[in-house]
């Protein structure tokens, strides 16, 4: 029986806090992933992971099975990020003497040589909706239905974020290349 | 695959390898939930049988309230008929009755019928 019914199966038999314990391994690099890949920040990813998962406990007894268990908690995950990444563009000023540290010290620095720092800033670069599929897609060898799944979105539209996303980090990494060659 | 894209596809893997929760995640979320205090009302069968219980209450309050209002109308209908009696009476033996078109007065007649009835059918609970 696959993880999500025996899941769902627990819960309906008023089992909550079994059902819980096993719906925490089984989505937590998955809702880690999401919140990850929106936040772009491991510690904010995590705490956020933690936040989500005490609001699925909460929200647990509203859980109607309509929608798959899996879809449900990704539109859960998926809120949480977008408020929390609202919440900390609202707190982050240019203005804040860390930010202007931070701005100085990367425009002082060299230019990157083909290390994790440059592929990293090419995927900063990407556009959000290209930055996520991509960044699901390599985390965990996820396939692109399941990425779509936890984006909300349509598979056609995470084939064409990828595609491009895939080409633009390729021409930079070839650029990149030749740079240290 | 070109071998651009397997070199791509190689350090994308290699960067986000490393990109994991801390090991004591699970625990952590665990003794969050224990800190809660008070469980949720996790039974979904005891929530769907107290949904299912308001529904029931919502449903008899609108009974009764449709009830009220045919009654209402009814009244005010009979209220209507009496005070002009003589008026119909008259009217009915003048021939009047008689002359007009039979699918005039069934047109009147539905017509007003569905003008009372209207705000009972608008008022009708959603299917659950």
């Amino acid at each position: 029986m696959p993880a999500d019914e025996a899941i769902i199966l627990l819960i309906q038999a008023g089992r909550a806090q079994e059902a819980f314990e096993r719906l925490v391994p089984a989505f937590r690099r998955r809702v880690f992933g999401l919140a990850y890949s929106i936040l772009r920040d491991r510690g904010a990813a995590e705490d956020l992971a933690q936040e989500v998962f005490v609001k699925l406990w909460q929200a647990l007894p509203r859980y109607d099975g309509r929608a798959q268990l899996s879809t449900w908690i990704y539109a859960i995950t998926r809120n949480a990020a977008i408020s929390a990444l609202r919440r900390r563009r609202r707190s982050v000023s240019l203005s804040d003497p860390s930010v202007l540290e931070e701005a100085e010290a990367a425009f002082a620095a060299p230019a990157p040589a083909m290390d994790d720092t440059a592929l990293r800033r090419h995927i900063e670069a990407l556009p959000e909706k290209q930055r996520q599929a991509v960044t699901l897609y390599y985390l965990d060898e996820r396939s692109v239905d399941e990425v779509a799944a936890m984006l909300g979105l349509p598979a056609n539209t995470v084939k064409t974020h990828l595609h491009r996303a895939r080409a633009s980090l390729a021409k930079a990494l070839g650029a990149i290349g030749k740079e240290v060659a | 695959m070109s071998e651009q894209d397997g070199r791509l596809d190689a350090r994308m893997r290699a960067l986000l390898a490393g990109v994991d929760t801390g090991r004591d995640f699970d625990a952590r979320v665990m003794q969050r939930i224990a800190a809660l205090g008070s469980l949720p009302a996790v039974d979904l069968r005891a929530q769907f049988e107290r949904r299912r219980d308001v529904a029931r209450r919502r449903l008899v309050r609108e009974a009764w309230s449709n009830a009220v209002t045919i009654t209402g109308i009814g009244a005010a209908a009979g209220v209507l008929v009496w005070r002009h009696a003589p008026a119909i009476m008259q009217w009915a033996r003048s021939g009047g009755a008689t002359e007009i078109d039979p699918w005039l007065l069934t047109a009147i007649v539905a017509v007003a019928l569905a003008g009372g009835l209207w705000p009972l059918l608008r008022r009708l609970p959603a299917p659950l």
